[in-house]
Order: structure tokens, then sequence, then C-alpha cells
């Protein structure tokens, strides 16, 4: 698909149509019409609509690379896209992604709120927008749901935000390209730097609770559910006696960790 | 917060309200209109950044058309709450905190001030006279602030007014304004309580634009005490920051130094919450380095976004205990908070909470 000239159809009922000698909509028929500009909405929008917000976008530039004024309110209306502020920055900030990251949003049929936290990245330093740019084209490549793509963005976008973790940053970007293509893991080391103290107090924690002494029937599993964090144990008990046995022994290890989580909760002073 | 237009529905122009707006304003701020104004397609969703800001510089003046009473938000299966009725005297706020949840609530563009108090003061005669002997409290400042514009609707003037000959009623003024000389001459029941929403100073800097300093906040709860109203302090919502036990312990400090648990009947804690789409917007207009925009946050019960359920612990008991060290009688309560965080601040639910009992007594028949 050629992102310059919009997503041509060819139509078997259709003529032709061109706009200033360049193709508009291919035809099986042999019939050539010129689109009057003041039926331009019109006839795109009888052709495409409805159109996805990354197909409006390349419409609306293809356009005005044409010096066709464009009321982008109605011309977005008539492809079944609803223009409003947040649109026009995200449309001025996607001239700079990079094409196969395009592809992604135009396969995806990503919509505004989709990609909003890529309007922020005009406000970011220089070196962080590069980044952004960067994981865009990894985006592009690794061809991720449209879900995981989000989760990706979002993330690294609040990560980035910080203007703290550009080499973190950089090698996980570095990391993607080169080796692992695992964006669960990424997302991971993503949400740690997005939360360092709740993840060095996870991390913590978990190490202390795997680190008790646990009868070898128990099975303790740390994990966090949104904003709680907390350890689940089970077992499996077939007896009085080792009901008894394990009880004493979990006490045991409940107490020391019940200490060392009063003393271990430093969110700082 | 300078205003750009004043837009009064051609329906109210008649109404008290209305006509002292367009006292106040210069000609060319007023604009009488038959539709509201500045209307946008309803389909093009939420508001942008800009968008909202703009709404904070339009003021429109209108009726309100639906049910004025509704029940606090905080009334979800999954948080424990404190009986609490909203009266919306209209929506949007001139003042600009950074967690503002208006954010993610308001699709309107303009900021709305509904011309009609007469309405909703006969609805609440209706609501009362259908739970004879129930007392009920009612809150203002839900999606608008009690008395930032007061001093231009005077709309405490009738409210303290109404609410003098029903004593069963208690009414609330919720503000982050110190603006409150325009009723303390009005005669009341001893049933109208004034409450501030407060937060030390470094985060009304960093977080509350547009809102009065701490200092003016306590001073004008000071006036409203020596007048006899009822004061109250919601510390709402605590925010965390790298220094947040001096903040808050020196926040403590001043209330317990200015008042006592007498001058006070309550206070409520509340941790720093919002949805989550809300988060993109709050990056969009303000800092992306400030506390709230850098919170570690973690999708709660009720899918807003809050702090470790931990950390919002920690930091509910450390105020509470400085509060309880200065004075054992103050009372505090938790706003919006899930019973797992009662218990563990408390030990207890609210309704077992000494002090809180009446508070959060179930009202079982509305």
């Amino acid at each position: 698909m050629d992102l310059q000239l919009p997503y041509i159809k060819t139509f078997k009922t259709r003529p032709q149509i061109c706009f200033k000698n360049i193709i508009i909509c291919n035809s099986d028929l042999d019939l050539n019409l010129t689109i009057e500009l003041s039926q331009l909405n019109e006839t795109l929008a009888e052709l495409y609509s409805p159109a996805s917000m990354l197909e409006t976008f390349t419409w609306i530039n293809f356009f005005q690379s044409q010096n066709v004024e464009l009321n982008l309110q109605e011309f977005s209306a008539a492809f079944g896209f609803f223009w409003n502020e947040a649109a026009a920055q995200l449309y001025a900030a996607h001239l700079a992604w990079p094409d196969s990251f395009k592809n992604w949003v135009l396969q995806k049929k990503a919509h505004i709120n989709d990609l909003r936290p890529l309007i922020l990245v005009s406000r970011l330093p220089e070196r962080e927008k590069n980044q952004v740019l960067q994981l865009l084209n990894v985006i592009g490549s690794l061809n991720p749901s449209l879900s995981q793509g989000k989760q990706l963005l979002e993330a690294f976008i609040d990560v980035a935000s910080t203007e703290q973790n550009f080499e973190p940053l950089e090698s996980l970007i570095l990391d993607l390209r080169t080796q692992n293509k695992n964006l669960e893991s990424s997302l991971k080391k993503l949400l740690k730097l997005k939360n360092p103290v709740t993840s060095k107090l996870d991390g913590q924690k978990q190490n202390f609770v795997n680190k008790s002494n646990w009868p070898t029937a128990v099975k303790v599993k740390f994990q966090r559910q949104g904003d709680k964090a907390g350890f689940e144990v089970s077992t499996f008990v077939t007896t009085a006696a080792q009901c008894e046995s394990l009880l004493a022994k979990i006490e045991e290890s409940f107490k020391s960790i019940a200490l060392h989580l009063k003393e271990n909760n430093d969110y700082g002073i | 917060m300078e205003f750009e237009k004043i837009y009064i529905d051609i329906a109210s122009k008649d109404s008290k309200v209305a006509k002292r707006f367009a006292s106040v304003f210069p000609l060319d701020k007023i604009a009488y209109v038959s539709h509201p104004p500045l209307q946008r397609n309803q389909k093009t969703g939420a508001l942008s950044a800009e968008e909202f800001d703009r709404s904070k510089r339009n003021i429109f003046i209108t009726e309100f058309k639906g049910q004025f009473f509704k029940r606090c938000p905080g009334t979800h299966q999954k948080m424990a709450c404190c009986n609490y009725f909203v009266l919306n005297l209209g929506l949007q706020c001139n003042m600009n905190c950074s967690y503002c949840y208006l954010q993610s609530f308001i699709n309107t563009p303009v900021m709305t001030i509904y011309s009609n108090l007469d309405q909703a003061l006969n609805e609440l005669d209706q609501m009362t006279s259908e739970f004879k002997g129930l007392s009920f409290r009612v809150g203002t400042g839900e999606v608008i602030d009690s008395l930032s514009l007061d001093p231009l609707t005077l709309y405490s003037h009738d409210l303290i007014h109404f609410f003098k000959t029903r004593p069963n009623l208690t009414l609330e003024f919720k503000t982050k304004s110190d603006l409150v000389d325009q009723f303390l001459a009005c005669d009341h029941a001893g049933n109208v309580i004034v409450s501030w929403s407060i937060n030390p100073q470094k985060i009304i800097t960093a977080e509350e634009h547009l809102t009065a300093s701490l200092s003016a906040r306590l001073t004008a709860a000071q006036k409203c005490l020596q007048k006899k109203f009822k004061i109250s302090f919601h510390i709402d919502p605590v925010i965390w920051h790298p220094e947040w036990k001096d903040s808050y312990s020196d926040l403590v400090d001043q209330i317990t130094q200015n008042f006592t648990p007498e001058d006070i009947p309550y206070i409520s804690l509340g941790a720093l919450r919002f949805q989550t789409e809300q988060r993109w917007i709050m990056k969009e207009r303000f800092q992306l380095t400030s506390y709230v925009n850098q919170a570690e946050l973690f999708e709660g019960p009720d899918k807003k976004l809050r702090y470790d359920q931990n950390l919002r612990n920690m930091m509910f008991q450390f105020i509470i205990n400085r509060f309880k060290i200065k004075n054992p009688k103050w009372n505090i309560f938790l706003c919006m908070e899930t019973p797992e965080t009662w218990l563990a601040t408390f030990d207890s639910m609210p309704k077992k909470v000494s002090g809180l009992e009446d508070l959060f007594a179930t009202r079982k028949s509305i």
C-alpha cells in the first residue's frame, strides 16, 4: 500500500477519477472523470467512507500537499471521522511517524483514543522524542496486536516522560530490535521503570516471602492484583496430624513475614 | 481565571443569577442565546485539553432540566461511603487542579451555572417530606466548587436562608477558595457546614492551580467559625511526594494549632484517585513531571487508578496518628475507600468507628 497516494481502490462499476492528473480511484471501466473541488468531500465519501483515522489523515495530507484548502471538520465528517483538537494534534504528530508504524496503525484501524499518548511526544525532550520514534519502528516491525501495541506505547511514553530513564529505554529498544521479541517481558520491564518504588518494594517482599521457611507441602505465590500486592498460600492436607504440623510451621513463616512487612515499607520520608 | 464570555440562555434572562452576571460584567462579554453556545458534535468524543481549558473561561447560565438531587458518587458497592446527597448548582470549575475528576466527566464546552435554584429547593422539600424524620446531608461542591463563584451567584444566601427553617437538613459547602465574606452576615440555624478541601502548600502550589493558599483557606475557616458556621476539612487527595511525611505533618500541625476537635466535627481523608482514561488529558494539560503525573498508580476494584493499598494505608495511618497524638478527640474518616483500607487503617468498618457511627448510619429507606 502506497501511503503517499492513499489506498487507491479499483472499482468495477465506476469511472476512473483523477485529481490534478493524479489517480484517486481506479476503474475497470474505460471512463475518466475529474473531481470538482466543490464536490471533493462528497466524491471521496462516496468512494471511501467510512475511513479509519490514518486513512483520513493520509487523504488530508495528500490534498494539503496539493494546496487544496480543506475544511477539516467537514472533510473528516464525510469519511465518518470526527475532527477535534486531539485529532489535529495527532495529525501533526503522525507526519513524523515511520511508514512501518503507519502501516500498523492502518492495519489495526487504530483510533484517536488508542494513540492519544502520542500527542505528548511533541513535549518530550529531543532525545526521548527520538526514542519514541524508534519504538514506533519496532512496533511496526513486530506487528503486535492493537491492545499489546497500545500497552507498550502507553508504558513507554509514561516512562520517557520522567526524563530519567533514557539508558534503560535505549537498552529496551535494542533488546526488542535484536533479541527479545517477547513484548510481555518488555512491558514488565517498562512497568518496573514506571513504578520504581512500588516495584522495588514488591521485589523485596517477593524475595522475603519466597525465602521464608515454608513446609514442602505448601505452595506460595507472590502476586500483584491491581492496587494490592500479596501472596497466596495453598496446600493440600489429608490428615489431622498434617494439619497440626503445617499450621505450626506456617504460623512461624507468617510471623516473620508480618515483621518484615512492618519494617520494610519504605515509601520515603 | 478571566472569563471570555458569559452566555445567558434567553429563558433564564430574568433569573436573579443572570441579572447579577449582566450587571457585573461589561456588555461586550454578555451574549443572550437561545441555544447552548460553542456546541460540538458529541460524536467527537471527550473534550480535548484545549477544549477543556476553554470551557473554564466561558460561562453559560441556563436552567437545569433534570433531577437535581443525586447520591454522592462514592456510593459504590465496593466502597464504604458516608450517606451524602449532591446538589449540583452548575458544572465545571473556575479553578484548575491537575487531578480534577471533571477532566474525565465533562463533555460540555462551557462552564454551566443553573438558574433554577428554586426548583432544586422544591425538590429538596419533596424529598424531605417523603422521608420525614430522617436527616440529610446535602453538599453543593461535587461538580462545581461551592464558593469560588459565589460572590457572583450569591447562591449561598438562598441556600442558607432555605436551610434555616429546615434544621433536620445539613448544608455543606465544599471549596478550595477563601471566598466566604459574602455570606458571613447571613443568619443561619447552625446547620451549615463550610468545608475546605486542603493539602500542604507544596501540593497546592504544584497541583491546585488558581486555588486559595492553605493559609487563606484556614483564615476563611476561622472567619466562618467566628460566625458560628460549622466547618470541616477534607484532606483529599493525599498526594505522595518524597517529603510527604514532613508536608502532611506540617498540615496537621497548622490545623491543630488553629482549631480544636470541637471546632471541626469531622475531617475526611482520601488518597489520589481518578479514572484510568483521565491520565492522558492530565498529562496533556499539566507538567509531565508533576507529582500527580508521575504517581505510581494501579487500578483499584472500582477501576480507578490509586496508589498501592499499602501506601494508602501508611499515609492515612500517619496522618491520623499525627492528629490523635495532638488530641485523641479528632474524628477522622476515609472518603471513597475500600473496606480493606478501612480495616487496615482503623481496624474496623466506619459504622463501628467511635465518633463516626452517625455519619455512616444507613438510610435504609432511601
